[in-house]
């Protein structure tokens, strides 16, 4: 039996080369996208769980009568001497615990930990409604929006 | 040899054979779109620190009690307490600094204190966004339970159910 032994012509070679390189250009910035995107989420991740475990230790803390005594602006100290604190750009210190946000990230220089009284007409005489409030902004390099941290956790003083 | 068929296709074939890829890929993306939205929100709604905050705005409210507040619920559904990062000065609320040195720490923008059916309030109010109004339609009701609703400054929303009799 004869053979068909014609072969692709320079023509139809290069425009299937052509659409090839284009289809695989197009791929490939799709999987760098989708990298960015993984670590990106990879690192907010983290955040909001470090947030989230902050959050909670404070509440639990306070709730428990450990309510703060004395506060400077960056740190507050508890009613058992244990304190709560920002240790460095990446730790926040809440008792006897430290989080760790995650690396590539760190904590702004702006953040204050305070906490204020005002007397309430509603409450009996000698008893003040006190809040605790912490603020925070996380930033990091592989991601573009920057995460706050508003926490405000009320008590009697 | 014999003779090659080069007549290529009809633009009948052409034409089913086009719709129906376009077809799976507008059913792919709509899907995935779904899917991406959801995992946007779930970043945006209900925080932790959204709802602890919230639950700092419930005992404040809880010693605040007020008949405007109770008069708001009857009527309307739903009592507007914070708007605009100010509490309200219209429900007789104590202690209003105090709120406002609150809501100001958390970053609220606004605060609905709602009764257990929260559907009217998606459909026919012009006061909320309509992000706002997308977080409310995800709100599944739970009967005979208050609400507290929050839209913080960062875009973030949360939200938190409690009995009636709390408020007693």
């Amino acid at each position: 039996m004869k053979l068909n032994n014609k072969g692709f012509t320079v023509v139809e070679l290069l425009a299937s080369f052509t659409l090839t390189m284009i289809i695989t250009t197009l791929l490939f910035e799709v999987v760098m996208e989708l990298k960015d995107i993984y670590i990106s989420s990879e690192l907010e991740t983290g955040i909001k769980n470090e947030n989230a475990l902050v959050a909670r230790a404070v509440s639990r803390e306070i709730n428990n009568g450990n309510i703060p005594v004395d506060c400077g602006g960056d740190m507050c100290i508890l009613q058992d001497g244990r304190e709560i604190k920002v240790l460095s750009n990446q730790e926040i210190k809440v008792a006897n615990r430290v989080y760790e946000m995650p690396e590539d990230t760190y904590i702004n220089d702006d953040y204050s930990i305070t906490a204020a009284c005002s007397s309430d007409v509603a409450l009996a005489p000698g008893s003040e409604r006190c809040y605790l409030k912490i603020n925070y902004v996380v930033s990091g390099e592989n991601f573009s929006d920057d995460i706050p941290f508003n926490l405000v956790i009320s008590y009697l003083g | 040899m014999k003779k090659m068929n080069n007549r290529g296709f009809l633009l009948a074939e052409s034409l089913v054979v086009s719709t129906f890829v376009l077809t799976i890929l507008v059913l792919l993306f709509v899907q995935f779109r779904g899917l991406f939205n959801n995992y946007e929100d779930s970043y945006n709604y209900n925080t932790v620190e959204g709802i602890y905050n919230l639950n700092t705005m419930k005992k404040y409210l809880m010693n605040n009690q007020t008949n405007k507040l109770s008069e708001k619920i009857s009527s309307n559904g739903y009592a507007l307490v914070v708007s605009d990062g100010s509490c309200q000065t219209n429900l007789d609320l104590t202690g209003l600094n105090y709120c406002d040195e609150l809501v100001s720490g958390m970053h609220l923008k606004a605060l609905l204190y709602t009764s257990s059916n929260i559907s009217s309030l998606t459909t026919s109010n012009s006061l909320f966004t309509e992000s706002f109004k997308d977080f409310l339609k995800r709100i599944e009701n739970v009967s005979n339970k208050n609400r507290l609703i929050g839209q913080f400054t960062d875009g973030t929303y949360a939200t938190i159910v409690f009995n009636e009799s709390d408020f007693a």
